[in-house]
């Protein structure tokens, strides 16, 4: 069987990292410290390559002129703007930091902001699609939750403060180790499948 | 203590590598029988339905990146987009990936191409078809939301990094057609359990290609992960016990 | 207009053509016996020599583009019914008078041109019903010429004889061409069957059997005529008799021919052929027919006085070579190959036009052109009953309308933006009210939790000397929820005095942390940038920038030299991550803290971790804070922790009660509200979605 460089390349730069961590020594500590360096490169650049990508995308919607072409220039024009602010002032600035304060925090505040509608509608019409025993946990367990969580108008009821409590320390703590115990899990053999050479989403 | 769990760490990840390799390179002519699982048969249903009426499907990878946490996911995702790609490449509308990072874009533009090809094909292969709508969950969240509407979409399959702003795509998808979800992240799963048709509860999302068959290695590693799990549950249980007796 | 078909190739013609416009066959004879020009196609596409007298038939003329034929300019002769009229009667006469010659017939020419060559001076016979057999086909030969009236035959000058005697009344009028007959009456003459090849078998010397039926009245020079082998069903060739005509060329008619035609163009009588004739006709015997010089040779040829006997088709019969395009027209053998119809075929005795007599001559018509159905074969396959049953449930799919269609996509109801739009202004309506109506109903957090007296604590014993690390690690729109507890617990770093290096593995990181940096230090003026707060900027690639910020963090972000103006000392304290006070991560998102500890606190497990973290990351952080071994050393968990540790920062030790200033404070009473009204929303939209569902499965029953 004909293995690609590629697939070594990605065999031996998994088994060194790896290595590196349980290894005593100065050589695997070294070339960790390379490769590290080289991934936060490499990171920052596949940054630059994702806005790229969406400026092409928006880009040919705009030559096409396919309906909501409007909004991508406006985000091309947003685009260049900001980039030209910072890359002119640095990050740091009152200008940069404006603009993040006053025009992408309140945006992303008023998605979170629909995040919650869309959430309590589909809370609501959750006992409708599907009738479950699991349904109806989630739904009072939310409403537990919520009543807990929220204070209560001229009384206080500490009960449901200690439901609340224990409901998020106790089995939803329980089951959040245990979705990360699978996690974990899954995520060592997707690993280990890219070691071994049977996952190469590398390879053309 | 600090070796002591790395070397109980490096013992699982070597066991578990052991038992993805017995099971990859033994019995390689027959597939293991796995639980059913309804998101699954959805999402072939749904590839099959798109195809016949000539719109799309719509594979949200997320806004993780290789080198985060959440990279799993996304590897995970580009897997299931190979199958979802080869058997929709050949409808009018082919699938459509998007992400929120510019490397998982272009490893989902290669495995598309490699579908286009494989499929014989790729004169119809369009690189945007892997995209990037947005930098950042939020930024990438509000793209990919438009993206059921603009793009004729009528099933939309969310696997990847993705927070609780998966509801957002998941409730525009919903307005089209089937919503299939899975993330690794907690807050995403509940916003998906809420919101899609037929979401994927905790590591369901690494099941995907042992039931999409992408290959021999990822249905041993489900057995692997299987045998692992059952393994930690004993210890758990064990130690538990040990503990409560006074014993440790 | 009725419209003729072509009897070669089926198609209809206008009733006035003369050739058809599709293969230019003769559509009309010429005159009596003569093929028509299609015919010669088959036999010519066989490359086997087609009798002279076939071929010069069919080349009379040429064929005009317009698709009729020219004649030689010779005046048409009767029309084709007139000519079988007067055949006909001929023949019925014989029978009526004398049997049948038991001589053989002499053999003829199939229309294939298989046989003898025709004779110049004889007639190429009208074919009729008969079963006789076609001999081979014979090298061409050329054709002979027409013979004169000193030619004919003594029989057939007696036969006009008589017929001048008889007169046309009474005279027994030829009916129309008799389909095959089984008992004899009406077939042709002795002298005008030949052996003709067996298409099947080939050709064989079998004489034509006798045919059944009476013999009194028939004359003996026809009682020996064997019949026409009896057909199951009748051909009407007698009604295509005008389409079988050939174009006979005018000057290929013989004169007695001729003379006959008008003879028989006479108007007569039809006569009753049960009934006896009028007067008996005097016939000569067979052996004066069969003596040399009576009949042409070629009529003679092959015929004995007696007949052979009957022997079985089949039985000890030479096989007929035949000519390789013959050949491939046969049927092919198996279920396709119409056996019956073969047999069918085989026994058929052409009736009309110049293949009159002769056995075995293919229809005019194709079938196949016709639009015939193709046979129902017979099943040969072993249908089990589940395969019966599958293959009706197969049908019954197809057939309903509701499987042919494409399923559609579930797709939830869009019409209903109304239930957003409410849900938007209850929450917005209930967050507005303590801020109109300007109350404060909503009780403050009067229990401070642990954690949260851990944070404070850990921050009181902070030292001044070495920075304390903030990674500001969340999106901008979890700032709302973020900022309050942050806020607070800056205001508290700040009033100790430690100094602060900020950084962020989030892209607008750095500028949310220079936000909290700058509405923190409006009340704390002394921290600049630089001095005692250090921007380290954004650290790329998430955990892998991590890790690598765990080992060097000074060269993780900038890697070069300090910006001017920044201490020196604060800058050489960057160069280890172990230098650092304490690391404060505020974070949404559990994974974010997962990296922090797992990169950066086990590479420093010395340095104190402190999360403040959103009230959804809590389950997830809680476990790192509550362990064995703990990776957190304090928590501040969302608005309720923000709360509580803006009032430890506003606590009057001397009233003993907290100050309500921070942003937390001014946040808490329309929290409450939308979380209540939030709950409201749950409940009661959930409890209307069960009676909803309720009512559709009641619905659905009743229907049922």
């Amino acid at each position: 069987m004909r293995i690609k460089a590629s697939v070594i390349v990605a065999i031996l730069t998994g088994a060194v990292m790896l290595l590196g961590y349980f290894l005593p020594g100065a050589f695997f500590a070294s070339v960790r410290d390379v490769m590290l360096r080289s991934g936060m490169i490499i990171g920052t650049v596949a940054l630059l390559l994702g806005v790229g990508n969406l400026l092409q995308v928006h880009l040919r919607k705009i030559r096409e002129q396919r309906p909501g072409h409007l909004y991508s220039i406006f985000m091309v024009i947003s685009l260049f703007s900001v980039f030209a602010v910072v890359v002119l002032f640095g990050p740091a600035h009152p200008y940069s930091v404006w603009v993040v304060s006053e025009i992408q925090r309140p945006l992303e505040i008023g998605l979170m902001a629909l995040l919650a509608v869309v959430l309590l509608l589909a809370g609501v019409r959750l006992l409708f699609r599907r009738q479950a025993l699991g349904t109806l946990v989630f739904f009072l367990t939310a409403i537990l939750v919520l009543l807990g969580t929220a204070p209560l108008p001229f009384i206080s009821l500490p009960f449901l403060e200690g439901l609340r409590n224990w409901i998020a320390q106790v089995p939803a703590v329980a089951g959040a180790r245990g979705i990360i115990l699978g996690v974990a899990l899954g995520a060592t053999a997707t690993g280990l499948r890219v070691l071994l050479g049977f996952d190469r989403p590398y390879e053309r | 203590m600090d070796a002591l769990i790395g070397w109980v760490a490096l013992g699982v990840a070597g066991l578990m590598a052991g038992l993805i390799l017995a099971f990859s390179l033994t019995r390689r002519a027959t597939w293991p029988t796995f639980r059913h699982m309804p998101p699954f048969e959805a999402l072939a249903v749904d590839l099959g339905r798109s195809v016949e009426a000539g719109t799309r499907l719509h594979v949200a990878l997320g806004s993780g990146s290789l080198t985060s946490n959440d990279a799993a996911a996304s590897l995970i995702g580009l897997a299931t987009l190979s199958q979802i790609a080869t058997a929709g490449s050949v409808s009018d509308k082919p699938p459509l990936a998007t992400s929120g990072d510019g490397a998982v874009a272009l490893l989902a533009q290669d495995v598309l191409r490699v579908a286009f090809r494989q499929q014989r094909a790729e004169d119809r292969y369009d690189p945007l078809l892997g995209r990037v709508t947005g930098v950042g969950a939020q930024g990438y969240a509000t793209g990919a939301m438009h993206t059921a509407p603009d793009e004729d979409v009528t099933a939309t399959i969310v696997l990847g990094a993705v927070g609780p702003e998966a509801a957002l795509i998941a409730e525009s998808g919903a307005r089209r057609g089937t919503v299939i979800g899975g993330t690794l992240d907690v807050q995403g799963q509940t916003a998906l359990y809420v919101t899609a048709d037929h979401p994927l509860i905790g590591e369901e999302l690494f099941a995907s290609g042992a039931y999409l068959h992408v290959n021999r290695a990822h249905a041993a590693s489900l057995q692997a992960q299987d045998i692992l799990r059952w393994l930690v549950i004993a210890a758990i249980v064990a130690l538990a016990i040990v503990r409560t007796l006074g014993l440790l | 207009m009725a419209d003729i078909r072509c009897p070669m190739c089926g198609k209809p013609n206008a009733e006035e053509a003369e050739t058809c416009l599709y293969c230019q066959a003769r559509l009309k004879p010429v005159g009596p016996g003569a093929a028509p020009p299609g015919a010669a196609e088959p036999s010519a596409a066989g490359g086997e020599g087609v009798p002279d007298w076939l071929s010069r038939l069919r080349d009379q003329g040429s064929p005009t583009p317009s698709g009729t034929r020219e004649l030689s300019g010779e005046r048409e002769g009767p029309s084709d019914e007139e000519a079988s009229d007067w055949l006909s009667r001929i023949r019925t006469r014989s029978d009526e008078e004398s049997p049948a010659p038991s001589s053989a017939a002499s053999p003829a020419e199939d229309m294939f041109g298989r046989g003898k060559p025709a004779e110049p001076s004889g007639p190429v016979p009208a074919f009729g019903p008969s079963a006789e057999e076609v001999p081979p086909a014979s090298a061409a030969t050329p054709p002979a010429e027409p013979a004169s009236a000193e030619d004919d035959p003594e029989w057939l000058r007696r036969l006009r004889t008589r017929r001048a005697v008889e007169g046309t009344p009474g005279a027994a009028p030829a009916p129309s061409f008799p389909a095959p007959q089984t008992t004899g009456e009406g077939l042709p003459p002795d002298w005008m069957h030949a052996p003709h090849e067996d298409l099947a078998t080939g050709p064989t010397a079998a004489p034509v059997p006798r045919p059944a039926g009476g013999e009194g009245s028939v004359p003996d020079w026809l009682r020996d005529v064997q019949p026409p082998a009896p057909a199951p069903a009748p051909i009407p060739f007698a009604s295509e008799d005008d389409e079988l005509r050939g174009a006979y060329a005018e000057k290929e008619i013989p004169d007695w021919l001729a003379a006959a035609r008008e003879e028989a163009a006479a108007p007569v009588d039809v006569v009753d052929l049960a009934s006896p004739p009028a007067a008996p006709i005097e016939t000569p015997s067979l052996e004066e027919l069969l003596a040399p010089g009576v009949l042409p040779e070629w009529l003679t040829a092959g015929s004995s006085p007696t007949p052979p006997p009957v022997e079985a088709p089949g039985e000890s019969l030479e096989q007929a070579v035949l000519p390789p395009w013959l050949r491939a027209m046969r049927p092919v053998e198996g279920p396709l190959a119409p056996k019956g119809e073969a047999g069918e075929a085989e026994e058929r005795v052409e009736s009309a036009g110049p293949l009159a007599g002769l056995r075995g001559v293919l229809p005019p018509k194709v079938e196949a052109e016709v639009g015939r159905h193709p046979p129902v074969l017979p099943s040969l396959l072993d249908i089990q009953p589940a395969h019966a049953a599958h293959a009706e449930l197969l049908q019954r799919i197809v057939s309903t309308p509701e499987s042919r269609a494409v399923p559609r996509a579930r797709r939830r109801a869009q019409a209903r933006p109304w239930g957003g739009l409410a849900v938007s202004l209850i929450l917005v309506a209930a967050m507005s009210v303590p801020g109109v109506t300007g109350t404060s109903v909503f009780a403050r957090p009067s229990v401070i939790a642990v954690e949260t007296l851990q944070t404070a604590n850990l921050i009181n014993s902070l030292p001044r000397d070495r920075p304390l690390l903030l990674a500001v690690d969340y999106d901008a729109a979890a700032s709302a929820e973020l900022e309050a507890a942050a806020l607070a617990v800056l205001d508290h770093v700040m009033t100790v005095g430690a100094p602060i290096a900020s950084v962020s593995t989030r892209p607008v990181g750095a500028a949310l942390a220079e936000r909290l940096i700058a509405r923190t230090r409006a009340a704390h003026p002394q921290y600049q940038s630089g001095v005692n707060y250090l921007p380290l900027g954004y650290i790329p690639a998430g955990p892998i920038g991590l890790r690598a910020f765990a080992a060097n963090p000074w060269q993780a972000v900038y890697g070069q030299s300090a910006p001017e103006g920044w201490d020196a000392a604060m800058v050489d304290a960057l160069h280890t991550s172990s230098n650092f006070s304490a690391i404060m991560v505020v974070a949404s998102d559990p994974a974010v803290l997962q990296a922090w500890i797992e990169q950066v606190h086990t590479a420093v497990p010395s340095v104190p971790l402190v999360a403040i973290v959103s009230a959804a990351a809590e389950p997830l952080a809680r476990p790192y804070y509550e362990s064995a071994f703990p990776s957190v050393q304090g928590m501040v968990v969302g608005l309720a922790g923000a709360e509580a540790y803006e009032c430890l920062n506003a606590f009057d030790p001397a009233s003993g009660r907290c100050g309500r200033l921070g942003v937390a404070d001014s946040m808490w009473d329309a929290f409450g509200m939308a979380v209540l009204a939030a709950v409201l929303i749950l409940l009661v939209g959930g409890l209307a979605s069960v009676i909803r569902r309720g009512v559709i499965s009641m619905r659905r029953t009743s229907h049922e």
